[in-house]
């Protein structure tokens, strides 16, 4: 290793990291926004012939966001917070350097290439592993780079003892690569077809039945734990510490809370398949370990507000602190409303309903989302070596935003009950006292809301994209960089 | 054998595997606390490396392969 006298962090990648997210965000989001719409006035489908259908424009959504949003989000912190925690630069290794630029490259044109795949119609029809398989591929050729930068930097790392945050990030590596292969086992059928006019996009799925949905519901509920949950627990054990200037309030409470979290997750996904045709036995487990995820969920986001002992003035003054513990507190409000939930008797309502989309985006929303746009803030003036541009915007966004989160899950819980009500509302008889179309019906004022809510939400994101830009472009130059708040102009 | 039996086994056996990780769990709780009070290993002092993570900063624990050149 190289003398550290004037060796610098290297942020390239982190910035490209950080325009993915900004531009990915964008698209994820305004298709939200369109979908949430059409959902509440269903002649929207129509607008771009096939491309333009619902169908064709919730994977590209959820992928947007899931996939280009979030994804990205977490790479750039991964190697903000990594150089800096581990005490070593990407400058001094030229090898690792490379490896995450092509992570970056292959990455973002994966994601792009999604973008056409799905508005073309290319899906594998399996929620949240719509893409086909040549982009499986190419995703596992970015993850292991990814993995090699990781462990590369913590192979080369100056400081012995690895924070906790990098252990999230390592976790998410892990659990992803082991669930991302398992689930998207696939067939392409072009090479089995015999003949038979084939796509060379297409391909079927290694299981079949309840098999292939005990694989999609054990991947897809740690796609959760693992994208929306660990490596966002890391961001927060590095960003709120160090932007507020206190110690965690209790290192080993977050040592705890990570094994119990690794331990207890991997086993909720059941939680998907109540009342279907799995064993009784993992329904029944995937709604006790549910209900014991509380723990370590509660842990880590107790832990964070107590870090805020004593320092709670900061949250009149900072805007950045205030998104941080905003995403805290909706990270509690998640982990309580998602055991509820997966209680096999509020399933009976809860499933299949509005109730679902609605837990989901307060989760997303006010904790995923929150905790990128803070971190994406607090790592600014650091990289750009500018002052954030303007302090007012970000009161602004924080407010148009937070007022977003609560139309939406709000309009979605009271949608998601009465429809859970009305579908099993019943007469003397026996009969139904509704049919389908009632509850549309019933529903449309809370879609309404509901995409309302989302275009808010959408409208802070462009005031932070526009925030980010400036800052970039015309903050004013910072000569040392900040120990602990960020600057930000008035 | 029987569906029944089947069940049984499955049930004790989830039964004992939920022990025996509440046990490792709160074994390692346990060993953490017991640490810090004893002043064995101060779990503590590690919020630090986020305080103090400048480039230049002194590691909080160097490691013993850390050559400089």
């Amino acid at each position: 290793m190289q003398s550290n006298a004037q060796l610098e962090y290297d942020y390239s990648v982190v910035k490209l990291f950080t325009f993915a997210t900004i531009l990915f965000g964008i698209i994820g989001m305004l298709v939200g926004v369109i979908i949430a719409f059409q959902l509440a006035f269903p002649e929207l489908s129509n607008l771009a012939g096939e491309y333009g259908t619902f169908g064709r424009l919730r994977p590209l959504h959820t992928n947007g966001v899931a996939f280009g949003f979030t994804l990205s989000g977490i790479f750039a912190t991964w190697y903000y917070v990594g150089q800096r925690t581990l005490k070593m630069s990407l400058k001094e290794s030229k090898f690792l350097m490379t490896v995450a630029k092509l992570h970056f490259w292959l990455y973002f044109i994966t994601i792009l290439l999604a973008v056409v795949t799905l508005i073309m119609g290319y899906t594998t029809s399996k929620e949240y592993a719509e893409l086909e398989w040549p982009l499986d591929l190419l995703i596992v050729v970015w993850w292991v780079l990814w993995g090699v930068a990781m462990f590369g930097m913590i192979g080369m790392r100056r400081e012995r003892a690895i924070y906790v945050s990098v252990w999230y990030y390592m976790s998410s590596f892990l659990a992803v690569a082991m669930l991302f292969l398992f689930n998207n086992m696939e067939v392409p059928t072009m090479f089995w077809a015999n003949g038979a006019p084939s796509s060379a996009m297409h391909s079927i799925s290694m299981y079949a039945g309840t098999n292939d949905a005990l694989v999609q519901w054990w991947y897809g509920h740690n796609a959760v734990a693992f994208v929306f949950t660990t490596p966002i627990i890391g961001m927060i054990y590095y960003f709120l510490p160090k932007e507020s200037g206190q110690n965690v309030f209790s290192y080993k409470l977050s040592v705890l809370a990570f094994w119990g979290l690794m331990f207890v997750y991997l086993w909720a996904g059941g939680h998907h398949l109540i009342y279907s045709t799995v064993p009784d036995w993992m329904q029944t487990m995937g709604s006790a370990m549910s209900i014991v995820l509380i723990l370590p969920s509660w842990g880590s986001a107790i832990n964070m507000l107590l870090t805020m002992k004593g320092e709670w003035g900061q949250l009149q003054t900072s805007p950045l602190i205030k998104f941080m513990i905003m995403a805290s507190t909706f990270y509690m409000l998640s982990t309580i409303e998602g055991p509820i939930q997966a209680i096999k008797s509020v399933n009976a309502i809860a499933h299949f309903t509005d109730w679902i989309p609605g837990h989901v985006h307060d989760g997303t929303l006010g904790w995923v989302g929150f905790m990128i746009m803070a971190s994406l803030f607090h790592m600014a003036p650091r990289m750009f070596k500018k002052e954030i541009y303007s302090k007012s915007l970000m009161e602004t966004q924080f407010w148009i935003q937070t007022v977003g989160i609560v139309l939406y899950f709000t309009s979605m819980w009271i949608a998601g009950i009465t429809q859970g009500m009305m579908w099993r509302a019943y007469d003397e008889y026996g009969s139904l006292l509704y049919s389908f179309i009632d509850t549309v019906t019933v529903l449309h004022p809370y879609y309404t809301l509901r995409g309302i809510g989302g275009l808010f939400y959408l409208t802070g994101f462009l005031i932070f994209a526009y925030n980010m830009f400036k800052t970039a472009t015309s903050g004013r130059v910072l000569d040392k960089e900040p120990a602990n708040a960020s600057p930000m102009a008035s | 054998m029987d569906q029944e039996t089947l069940m049984t086994i499955a049930g004790y056996g989830k039964f004992f595997i939920l022990l025996f990780v509440f046990i490792i769990f709160y074994g390692y709780a346990f060993s953490i606390y017991k640490r810090q009070k004893t002043g064995e290993k101060d779990f503590e002092k590690y919020s630090d490396l986020v305080l103090n993570d400048s480039i230049d900063a002194a590691p909080l624990e160097k490691r013993d392969n850390s050559k400089e050149k």
